[in-house]
């Protein structure tokens, strides 16, 4: 039977546009047939750009003709989370329409998918300015489950097949855990590699952009697109980045070595979720991974307090203004977040700050001895509609602004995801997108969401 | 270093402050909440010499 064209990998599809065995316009269509079927129950989209879409597809495909190709993604659609910009098309923040805007330009790190040949597809649901009221978005794997968040629409879009990659942002646990929970794959590039200019912002320290796909490839190439030094943006790093294009065109052969976590974390995970990561730290160890228990320092202990600590304080003051105007048109959990954001006292806020350095300084001999570090991603599986889960095992990686992947790695008894999350050294992207890949051909999940 | 009771008794009064007695209360779990990840920063022992983090560009080595 003939896969449909939504069915494949950013990789397989931009293969095949550039074999001439796809066109741009025919993915896009088989994604939208997708959305036609899907999008009443899953709701993972705000603004579909149906025709500025095909308009781009028709001209991707017309170049292509031509022998030209515009990058490595030409002709790939891909969604886009509602905080970030995109030229033309409405930015609702996930807000109840106080802050609605309509950028005149793009966002860099869609500037840079599209000068790769990507198709922006439209608009991906957030929870509310990213922070934690659940979005309307339901888990494809079980639609009375949260897809998590805040890149509730990002994850679950990937996940039913609507469009094989979107970009999504993580203050705290924003991608790996909406990953998890609908079974794709999330990467959470090192801080600063990814512009986050043109991203309404929740905390200025902590935001990262981030992608969801498939596959590790598909998630290793697009995120080497987004790579790049943007002197406008204050974190954005002057250091060289890692080329890890490679990583996506290459499957890793080596068995990686790897640093198995449990404390203080584990205790928070459901006895399903600590049996399921031992059975595949057993399963990758017989494969030929090097796989060994580590001590993380002590300040671990304190960073996702320190996480918290900063992400309040600085939404407070990112929304002060605005706070002013539009108190009662907040969603509450974000409304008491503001509000409580600014009642953090200074001391308390910097000292978070610098628990956030000692902890990357404590941790460097562990990142650097590894290829990674491997825990679950959330605690259990996706619970229910009512919170978007909880980011307690991201939030401190997000802290240390090191990368992050979660990958798929089997399902419950009750048939939900579960996630591995992979963590490694700053910049250090090709080391640890080499190791997942080999992770992921070991665990072998090859399950989806129901049709 | 504060215990919970002192940093939930500091948040209650700037949030009555800020925002009014009633919103306070309406607050209370969540200062409850965010009083014990601000005890558990307080306690967190960071050397004297180490500056806030802020942006990181400049030490993605040590």
């Amino acid at each position: 039977m003939m896969v449909a064209p939504s069915e494949l990998t950013v990789v397989d599809a931009a293969a095949a546009i550039r074999a001439g065995r796809l066109s741009a316009t025919a993915l896009l269509e088989s994604c939208l047939d997708r959305i036609e079927r899907c999008e009443e129950q899953i709701q993972a989209w705000v603004l579909i750009d149906r025709s500025g879409a095909l308009e781009t597809a028709r001209r991707l495909d017309a170049e292509a003709r031509q022998g030209r190709y515009r990058g490595p993604l030409h002709g790939v659609p891909v969604g886009v989370k509602d905080i970030i910009h995109a030229a033309g098309l409405k930015t609702t923040s996930g807000a109840r329409g106080f802050a609605d805007a309509v950028p005149g330009e793009d966002a860099p790190c869609v500037a840079r998918l599209r000068a790769a040949g990507a198709v922006i597809l439209g608009k991906l649901q957030t929870t509310e300015f990213a922070f934690s009221d659940p979005a309307v978005t339901r888990n494809p794997w079980h639609p009375a489950q949260t897809p998590g968040g805040s890149s509730a629409g990002s994850a679950a879009a990937v996940a039913a097949r609507m469009v094989p990659a979107a970009l999504g942002s993580q203050t705290v646990g924003s991608v790996l855990r909406p990953a998890a929970f609908c079974g794709v794959v999330g990467v959470k590039p090192t801080y600063g590699w990814v512009s986050r200019r043109g991203v309404v912002p929740l905390a200025w320290s902590l935001d990262h952009v981030g992608v969801f796909a498939r596959s590790v490839a598909d998630a290793a190439l697009v995120v080497s697109v987004l790579a790049s030094h943007d002197p406008a943006d204050p974190a954005s790093t002057t250091l060289s980045t890692p080329e890890i294009a490679a990583v996506a065109a290459t499957p890793s052969e080596r068995a990686p070595r790897l640093g198995l976590i449990g404390e203080p974390f584990l205790h928070r995970a459901t006895p399903e979720a600590r049996a399921h990561l031992d059975d595949v730290a057993r399963m990758l160890a017989a494969r030929g991974a090097r796989v060994e228990p580590v001590r993380l320092p002590a300040l671990m202990g304190a960073m996702y307090s320190a996480v918290i600590t900063v992400s309040r304080a600085e939404v407070g003051a990112i929304h002060a203004d605005s706070y002013r105007r539009h108190a009662d048109a907040y969603r509450p959990r974000i409304r008491a977040g503001i509000e409580l954001g600014q009642c953090i006292p200074a001391d308390v806020y910097l000292r978070a700050q610098r628990i956030r350095r000692q902890a990357r300084r404590d941790l460097a001999p562990l990142l650097d001895r590894y290829d990674a570090l491997v825990m679950p991603s959330a605690p259990g599986p996706a619970p229910d509609r009512g919170t978007t889960g909880d980011a307690v095992f991201n939030g401190p990686w997000t802290g240390l602004g090191v990368p992050t992947v979660s990958l798929p790695s089997g399902l419950s008894a009750d048939g939900l995801p579960f996630g591995a999350q992979l963590i490694g050294a700053p910049l250090g992207e090709a080391r640890l997108l080499a190791a997942a890949r080999w992770v992921e051909a070991a665990v072998g999940f090859t399950a989806a969401p129901p049709p | 270093m504060q215990d919970r009771d002192a940093m939930r008794a500091l948040l209650t009064t700037e949030a009555t402050r800020r925002f009014g007695a009633d919103r306070a209360a309406m607050l209370a779990r969540d200062i409850d909440a965010l009083a014990a990840d601000l005890t558990e920063v307080a306690a967190a022992d960071v050397p004297e010499e180490t500056e806030p983090a802020f942006f990181l560009r400049t030490e993605h080595g040590r």
